[in-house]
């Protein structure tokens, strides 16, 4: 890589980590209206989501967002022991993936487990055969995870539970990156599936 | 033929609220989730009709896991957030309420064995005034949507 383009990247970084978190703190003023429309989450999230992260894959490899680059993605963060929301999300993911035929091959699917103290990489792996074998499954230890978080504007907290075990409070927003990695929409948990695949191929367009 | 297929489609009508709102307790449509090998978790859904005096579902157990707990699921500013109903579901008279995926579920928690698409699993439901009712889950695939979701 030229001495340009690291600096560029850079600049990236600096620009771009404060305007992730600029973002997602408006998103997060903005949230009721957010999920009424999603072209305002759109406009609220803005450019600043997204960005560098450094991750492990259930077979030991690193995975960064340039290993992505040149394909549309979808990512979402959750953790195994969640019974509702991450299955049914990356059971849409892969369905609305399967709709759009063999174009539809080209979307990446990543999930980033936000629970390292119960989430290897390899337990990541055995839970993502249930919805497909194509989705990349990624985990790292808090400061890996902390920016990633911090790139896509997430939130993640482990709570303990009255009577035992925990839970993990989450963002639980479907984040649509173009092929450059740059944002392109959220889709929202309730957001019926026309207008998702509608941003799923203006994401394949680009 | 067509006076039969008249009187057919009133008995029908008239039938169809009759469905929606039972004299009693009515359960019905549940299902879970399969799990993925090693999960220690799984979510059941299901449809719980009031009945004219209504019940309150406060207590679910299963052998299938260690434990088996009613939980809500509310989603504020994006940010998911799960925790357990230590009061359980009211279900108000005439009332039908279903939990669906993205909603209020029933979970089983530190499952003892993987749960299999195509098995059926068998959950005690414990109800304030309809007491214990034994209701089979039918385990479903993870894509799942049923019929009357909330989508």
């Amino acid at each position: 890589m030229d001495p340009a383009a690291k600096r560029g990247i850079r600049r990236g970084l600096i620009l771009g980590v404060p305007l992730a978190l600029a973002a997602g703190l408006f998103a997060w003023s903005r949230a009721d209206i957010a999920t009424e429309a999603d072209t305002v989450a759109a406009a609220d999230f803005g450019a600043g989501v997204g960005g560098p992260f450094a991750l492990t894959a259930p077979d030991g490899s690193t995975v960064t967002e340039r290993d992505l680059a040149g394909r549309p993605f979808l990512i979402f963060f959750g953790f195994t022991r969640c019974p509702d929301v991450c299955p049914t999300t990356l059971a849409r993911m892969a369905s609305l993936r399967q709709r759009l035929g063999p174009a539809g091959e080209d979307v990446a699917i990543v999930f980033v487990s936000v629970d390292p103290e119960e989430d290897s990489p390899e337990t990541i792996g055995r839970y993502l055969t249930l919805f497909g074998d194509d989705i990349i499954g990624l985990t790292g230890d808090d400061a890996r995870l902390a920016e990633v978080k911090r790139a896509y504007g997430v939130h993640a907290e482990r709570v303990p539970l009255e009577g035992g075990g925990y839970t993990v409070d989450h963002t639980a927003t479907i984040f649509l990156m173009g092929r450059d990695g740059r944002f392109v929409s959220t889709i929202d948990a309730h957001e019926p599936d026309a207008p998702a695949l509608a941003k799923l191929e203006r994401a394949l367009a680009t | 033929m067509k006076r039969f297929a008249i009187i057919a489609a009133l008995l029908a009508s008239g039938c169809a609220p009759e469905a929606e709102a039972p004299a009693t307790l009515a359960i019905g449509e549940a299902w879970a989730r399969e799990s993925a090998p090693g999960a220690a978790v799984s979510a059941g859904y299901l449809t719980l009709a009031g009945g004219d005096a209504g019940d309150r579902l406060i207590r679910a157990e299963s052998d299938i896991a260690d434990r088996t707990e009613i939980h809500s699921m509310t989603m504020t500013d994006g940010v998911m957030r799960m925790r357990p109903l230590p009061d359980g579901i009211a279900i108000g008279p005439g009332e039908t309420i279903r939990l669906a995926p993205g909603g209020d579920h029933i979970m089983f928690v530190d499952l003892r064995r993987p749960l299999a698409a195509g098995e059926s699993i068998a959950v005690t439901l414990h109800f304030e005034r309809a007491g214990a009712r034994a209701v089979p889950f039918a385990v479903r695939p993870a894509g799942h949507v049923p019929h009357h979701g909330g989508e």
